[in-house]
């Protein structure tokens, strides 16, 4: 594959990427890593290599740009599921508090009977 | 719905069958206060508790369904997804140690030679702990769901229940009129035969009755509880929706720079060590021939964490569209609502008879 081939991409292009830059780029990786399984010649492949790796490092550039926009997202999503983590423990506490408050009016009728069966049945 | 109501029937058969009746008029009356028109009324009493409890535990059919729908979706996500972080990190490991076997003995555009102190992770620990930690709270809350929507069934009920149960009974036992039960035998002695009937007290309140205010006290506590899940429940749903949405989509372009760095790894790995191996053809061939055929194994690696991403991908897809039904379904949007409850009617009956069968027999 002649250099002419190549995709064409900016040679020093803003991080993060847009789409269309980024699809260039990624095209462009993929014609060199084709170009490299190609050859057994050394030098050419010396050259692909560090062709390659040129543009690798865009590709890395974006996304380590995408992982660190992520890291925001995770924090902004985590409080939120924490502030519901809160609510369906509270949830919870009352519907366990359904039991405990049957069992509190089972110790008052309790307590009644004892009461009761000390007073003598007219 | 026959399902259901066969639990029903069961439920009502049993306790026909294990309450005893006092003949006393008196002691009919005071059973009135309690239980309405003695059998029938018992009956309606427990039927109409079962019921309230079935209908509500009925809306919550579908919630029921899309909770460990949920649950079912989000463990490999989370465990795939944990598992992936740690695979890039780990292969970015190993590509940096092929780095710096190219770059040794090389110096960089402004005279640098290489430093291995300059190595750094693909995720730092502080990114990998943000995910952890998110997918640490989306475990709990899609487990607190999975519990809230499963149904309100609860040991601390059933005791309560019981307790109460016992409470009523006793004081009922105290003034109400005791009870009696006649059996009869025949005794046949040198060949003379005699009835012989005996009669024995029974408390007023019989244990079949009992069991039937622990049924119906226990189908209150879970008509309550599912009162509140349906009434607080979807609230708290709906409004996670768009962050559980946020975080599905967030996760997938996560797994896309992931393939997206493994590939140019893998790439690096294989590209530099094909250099490698076809520039020095004088080494060793015996090692050589060994280094080649490492080669394969590291494409193998790469197609293996290729399609665990992609597994995780899909995995996050489900999780977001089962999040979604559920919270359709919180809303009431539900088309298979009438079908999930008319379902879950024969869950809830079912909870009820083990209970039930849980209680003492006479």
């Amino acid at each position: 594959m002649g250099a002419s081939n190549f995709v064409k991409v900016p040679a020093s292009p803003e991080i993060p990427l847009t789409p269309d830059v980024r699809k260039a780029y990624e095209e462009l990786y993929g014609q060199y890593e084709s170009a490299i399984e190609a050859t057994a010649d050394t030098q050419l492949l010396e050259q692909l290599n560090t062709s390659q790796l040129a543009v690798a490092k865009v590709i890395s550039l974006d996304d380590d740009a995408i992982i660190a926009k992520n890291t925001e997202a995770f924090a902004a999503v985590l409080t939120q599921i924490e502030v519901a983590n809160k609510g369906l423990d509270a949830l919870k506490a009352e519907i366990a508090k359904i039991a405990g408050d049957i069992q509190v009016y089972a110790g008052i009728l309790s307590g009644i009977e004892k009461v009761l069966s000390m007073v003598p049945v007219v | 719905m026959k399902g259901a109501m066969r639990q029903v029937k069961m439920l009502l058969d049993k306790l026909g069958g294990v309450i005893s009746y006092a003949a006393m008029r008196r002691t009919m009356e005071y059973r009135h206060v309690w239980a309405g028109e003695g059998v029938n009324g018992r009956r309606m009493i427990v039927a109409s508790s079962l019921s309230v409890c079935l209908l509500m535990t009925g809306c919550m059919g579908g919630l029921k369904k899309h909770g460990a729908a949920l649950s079912a979706a989000t463990a490999p996500v989370v465990d795939a997804a944990e598992q992936a972080y740690k695979n890039a990190n780990a292969i970015h490991d190993l590509r940096e140690n092929y780095d710096a076997a190219v770059e040794f003995d090389k110096t960089d555009e402004n005279g640098k030679v290489y430093n291995p102190r300059s190595i750094r992770p693909l995720l730092s620990e502080k990114q990998i702990d943000v995910r952890l930690a998110m997918l640490k709270a989306l475990q709990l809350y899609v487990k607190n769901v999975a519990a809230l929507t499963s149904g309100t069934e609860s040991k601390e009920l059933d005791e309560a229940s019981k307790s109460l149960a016992d409470g009523i009974a006793g004081i009922g036992n105290l003034y109400l009129p005791a009870g009696s039960e006649s059996s009869t035998i025949v005794q046949t002695v040198d060949g003379q035969s005699a009835t012989i009937t005996t009669t024995t007290p029974t408390n007023a309140i019989s244990s079949g009755a009992q069991n039937g205010i622990a049924v119906a006290v226990n189908a209150l506590g879970q008509y309550l509880g599912a009162r509140k899940v349906k009434k607080e429940l979807p609230g708290i749903v709906v409004k996670m929706d768009p962050q559980i949405e946020k975080m599905c989509d967030a996760m997938a372009k996560d797994v896309d720079a992931l393939k997206s760095e493994e590939l140019i790894d893998f790439n690096f790995m294989i590209n530099q060590q094909t250099l490698f191996l076809r520039e020095k053809t004088s080494m060793d061939a015996g090692e050589r021939r060994a280094m080649i055929m490492k080669l394969p194994d590291i494409v193998r690696r790469h197609r293996a964490s290729d399609e665990q991403l992609d597994d995780l991908k899909a995995g996050l897809f489900r999780l977001k569209m089962t999040h979604h039904a559920l919270a359709a379904d919180a809303q009431g949007n539900n088309p298979e609502g009438l079908k999930a409850k008319v379902a879950n009617l024969s869950s809830a009956g079912e909870g009820l008879g083990k209970f039930y069968s849980s209680l003492p027999a006479k």
